[in-house]
Formats: structure tokens, C-alpha cells, sequence
């Protein structure tokens, strides 16, 4: 009886919390329908089929707008920041996870949203929100790839963006072994290397959100000085941060949400002699 | 814990084999109560690229009310066999509150994690337990720094920090214990850390313990440690598994 009592006072309370909080998958806790290998297996593929992408400016000068955790459904920040990245100043924009609740009815205002490639390119990183609901299989469907990079090409230079998929907490053997590889075989060929990923790196503040375990990060942190990385780009945390160590500067962005008091988004700066950030407030 | 690449040495097995000897020399002196506590690991994770090894000692001493703990972890399977991977030093005291007899010790946990970078951990652990289950909580504080030859050989500027600091992180350990004969005991517990290594407080850990005791001078055990990633992102992915076969040789 006392049994039945405390599985049934469980049930109360997961329904509750889950009922509290609509946009939480709490399947997660126990079981992932997608996994990091198997997510970045199929990225893979679909990279072999779709080439990754050059863009091609004429000047020596550009911009790139950077945001994250928009968590689509409301549209309201959104829709302010590609205002914003729609402007001829800019190249591109990059959203570093986070972008959707997940849910599919979500992904489908997002898509809908979303600007013509050709009149903005846009490169998106895969969230753990991203993931809830079986969201995988939603992201794979409407964009493809969540492993890959992007070059810029200016008359004299060329510059390398690196997208991950951190949204299960850990990069995983098979993305690790890519990344590995990409900069030991690229890295030279470009002048600035910058990295978009979800999962913040460092623990800035106590917080209950999930970072790279300590162990993964051993390896990335050396993997990322090694190879002169000039900015990591992350989201996943909702409170800016700037952290440097070495060549590196990792960012952790406020989160786009809407209503979010804080929310902003990253113009980064090239020039021919220097990489800047700007962070940019949601009014 | 585990498989390291590239890796200068930084600190010889002389230096670690000194060490142990400089404890078994106290023995009769300053030191009693010199255990040793060695085991081997094997284990394979998301960031060891196949199946690693390794190998740790650790010499432990009574000084005083005081216990004192050091030990060093070596790699053994890959090209950085004869490199030094972490070290640790302890030290330990029991206080008692209301009667009950808590364990408090400070520790010292330094690993260099390339041929460029090191990181530093210090922190405070609080341990009580009853015959069946434990708690250990404390904190700890981390800096990952470039090593002295490193800021030489790449001659930074001033503007380029060489050190970042994480002030704060929280350790625990809930602990299950199992007596099952007089030699045989268990433990399972949920903790963020192991000898060598301090995850995030958001990533725990289940760790397994068998020991079995030959005799009161000599015990064996083996553990197993499950790790995963992602638990409170609520996406879990599976990390890594390490199994490990240890004894700890109590001298006198």
C-alpha cells in the first residue's frame, strides 16, 4: 500500500512538474531517441551530398550576427535580430542552439520564418531544445547537416566557421575524430578560426545547465590553443560571459527569447587585421 | 583517467617512485599506518578514441590525528607510457559535531592536460557515514593555465590571459554501502568525482565498489565507474565506462 502510495505521489509530481512547463521533455532524463554518434553520422551523409558552403565578399570588411536560444515559439526577438541581419552590412547569420522548443509546430514557424539563403545565408547549431520531442528528426528534415563549417573568402583572406552539435552535452568520439582531422588538415589554410556550439564550456556562475563534461574538456581546450582558435561562440546558458585563455576567447551569449530581459545577439567584426565582437541589445 | 596524446614529460616516474620512498622511509619515524593503494584502469570514452589504460599508486600516511595522501596517475597503453598524467596530494582529519565523527580534507589534484596546459584543482571534502550509506560534499576550485615554457615559447603578449579561473564547483558523493560477509563489501554510489578527476556538479557519475579482504593488511577490490553526458540538458548521452582491479597494502 505504502508502495502504491509513493509511486503514485512520483507520477503527481513528474505530471506536475511536467504539466508546469509544457516546453520541457523530461523523457530525456532517462532515454534519448538520437544519439551524438548517430546524429553526426547522419550529418555526415548528408555532407557528402551537400558541399560545404564558401561565401565570397569583396572587401577586406564583414560581418557575421551571431544568436542563441531563441526557443521558437515566440517570434517577437527573433524577427528584431533578422531585421537587423537582413541589413547589406551583413554577410550571414549563425543561431548557436537552442532555436526551437523542439516541438514540430515550432520548427515549422521557424522554417517559415527564415529568410531566402540566397538573400541571407544562415548556418544553424543544434540545442538540446532542439532535440526534445524527437526534434532530430525535424532539424534533419528542414536543415540537414548539424556538423559542418562554412568559409568566408575576402579578396586576401580566408576564414573558417566551425558549427558543432554539443545539444546531448558531449561532442562524441565520431565529431571529435572530424574536428580532429578538419584542423589538422584546414586550420592552416585560414587566416581566422571561429566555433559555433551550444553547450557553454565554462561554469561562470552556479547554475543548473549542463557543460562539456571536465574530461572532454581536457582534450578541447588544448585541441583549441593548439590550433590558434581564435573565438568559440556558445549559447545554452542565457548569461553572457567572456572567458579568454590563450588565443581563444569563448563566448556565452545571452539568450534571444522573448521576454528574456537581457536579450541580445553578437555582431562579430573582421577587418583585415582584427576579429571583433560586439554584443547588441534586443530593445 | 585518461589516454592523453602528445604530452611532454613533465614529471618523471623517478620523481613519483621518490616520493613513494620518501613515505616508506617516515615509515618508522615520522609516518604510521603506511597503506598503498594501487589499481590499473581500462576504460573507453567519448574523448579516448578506443580503449585506454592506466595506472595509479597512492601512499598513505598517519601523522599525528592527521593522514596524508599522495599518489600519481600513469597512462600506460598509448605513446605517453612514461608520462606522469596527474598527481594528488591530501590531507585529512576527523572532527566530531553532536558525536558524530566527520571526516574533513583538503586536496590538491594537478594534471598537465597537454605539452601546454595544466590544470590546477583545490578544494574542501566533508565526509560522514553510516553503516549503509554516506555522504561526501565539498568544493572545489579549478585554473587551467599555460605552463611556464609554453608562455616562453609563444612569447603571449601582455593583452593574452595564460590562466582562467572557475572559481566554484561543487563535489558530492552519495554513497550506498553493503556488507556482505566479514571479507566482502559493496559500494555503489552517484558522485561528480573520482581520484583524478573533478567533473561539473551537473554531471554526475555512478561509481561501483567491490572489495574483498584477504586479510586485515591486504585487500583487493575492483571498480567500475559509468559516465554520461547531458543528464540535466535532459538529452543523456552515454560517455564512457572504466573498469579498474586495485589493492591496498596496509605495511604495519
Amino acid at each position: 500500500m505504502a508502495t502504491k502510495l509513493k509511486i503514485s505521489l512520483f507520477v503527481l509530481i513528474v505530471f506536475g512538474i511536467t504539466g508546469c512547463n509544457s516546453n520541457l521533455d523530461f523523457s530525456g532524463f532517462l532515454y534519448s531517441p538520437d544519439r551524438v554518434d548517430s546524429r553526426f553520422e547522419e550529418s555526415d551523409a548528408w555532407n557528402q551530398t551537400h558541399p560545404f558552403k564558401t561565401l565570397t565578399v569583396n572587401s577586406e570588411n564583414y560581418q557575421i550576427l551571431v544568436s542563441g536560444d531563441s526557443h521558437i515559439g515566440g517570434l517577437i526577438n527573433f524577427r528584431k535580430m533578422l531585421d537587423e541581419a537582413k541589413k547589406p552590412e551583413n554577410l550571414a547569420f549563425v543561431m548557436v542552439g537552442d532555436n526551437v522548443t523542439g516541438k514540430k509546430e515550432d520548427y515549422l514557424r521557424f522554417k517559415n520564418e527564415l529568410p531566402d539563403f540566397n538573400q541571407i545565408p544562415y548556418f544553424l547549431v543544434v540545442g538540446n531544445h532542439d532535440l526534445y520531442f524527437d526534434g532530430w528528426k525535424t532539424f534533419y528534415e528542414y536543415f540537414g547537416s548539424s556538423t559542418y563549417y562554412f568559409t568566408v573568402q575576402t579578396p586576401l583572406n580566408k576564414d573558417i566557421y566551425i558549427c558543432l552539435d554539443s545539444g546531448g552535452g558531449t561532442l562524441g568520439d565520431k565529431q571529435l575524430t572530424w574536428l580532429k582531422n578538419l584542423l589538422s588538415t584546414k586550420r592552416d589554410q585560414y587566416r581566422n578560426c571561429v566555433f559555433f556550439t551550444h553547450v557553454n564550456f565554462f561554469r561562470d556562475h552556479h547554475t543548473g545547465s549542463t557543460n562539456p563534461l571536465e574530461t572532454e574538456l581536457e582534450v578541447l581546450l588544448p585541441l583549441f590553443a593548439q590550433n590558434r582558435v581564435n573565438l568559440v561562440i556558445m549559447g545554452h546558458d542565457h548569461n553572457r560571459a567572456i572567458d579568454k585563455l590563450g588565443w581563444t576567447t569563448y563566448i556565452t551569449m545571452d539568450a534571444l527569447l522573448d521576454g528574456f530581459p537581457n536579450a541580445s545577439f553578437v555582431k562579430l567584426e573582421v577587418t583585415k587585421t582584427t576579429l571583433g565582437y560586439e554584443f547588441q541589445d534586443i530593445k | 583517467m585518461r589516454k592523453k596524446g602528445n604530452r611532454r614529460i613533465v614529471l618523471s616516474k623517478t620523481k613519483l617512485i621518490g616520493i613513494l620512498f620518501f613515505f616508506l622511509s617516515c615509515q618508522n619515524t615520522v609516518f604510521s599506518q603506511i597503506s598503498l593503494d594501487s589499481y590499473a584502469e581500462v576504460g573507453s570514452n567519448a574523448v579516448s578514441q578506443g580503449i585506454y589504460g592506466s595506472i595509479s599508486a597512492q601512499v598513505s600516511g598517519q601523522f599525528g590525528s592527521f593522514n596524508l595522501t599522495t599518489g600519481g596517475l600513469m597512462p600506460f597503453s598509448n605513446e605517453g607510457a612514461d608520462v606522469f598524467s596527474a598527481y594528488s596530494l591530501a590531507i585529512s582529519n576527523d572532527i566530531e559535531i553532536n558525536k558524530h565523527k566527520i571526516d574533513v580534507s583538503g586536496f590538491y589534484l594537478w594534471k598537465p592536460i597537454s605539452s601546454d596546459l595544466r590544470e590546477t584543482n583545490f578544494g574542501l571534502l566533508a565526509k560522514y557515514r553510516t553503516r549503509h550509506f554516506g555522504c561526501i560534499i565539498g568544493l572545489n576550485s579549478r585554473i587551467y593555465s599555460f605552463s611556464r615554457s609554453a608562455i616562453i615559447r609563444y612569447n603571449f603578449p601582455d593583452s593574452i590571459h595564460t590562466t582562467f579561473w572557475e572559481p566554484f564547483n561543487a563535489m558530492y558523493r552519495f554513497s550506498y554501502y553493503q556488507q556482505f560477509s566479514p571479507k566482502l563489501s559493496f559500494e555503489a554510489s552517484i558522485t561528480n568525482y573520482d581520484r583524478y578527476f573533478i567533473q561539473q556538479e551537473t554531471n554526475p557519475m555512478i561509481l561501483t565498489n567491490l572489495t574483498y579482504k584477504y586479510n586485515s593488511n591486504l585487500h583487493f577490490y575492483s571498480e567500475l565507474g559509468y559516465m554520461q553526458a547531458g543528464l540535466l540538458n535532459m538529452h543523456v548521452n552515454y560517455f564512457g565506462l572504466y573498469l579498474r582491479g586495485g589493492v591496498i597494502w596496509r605495511l604495519n
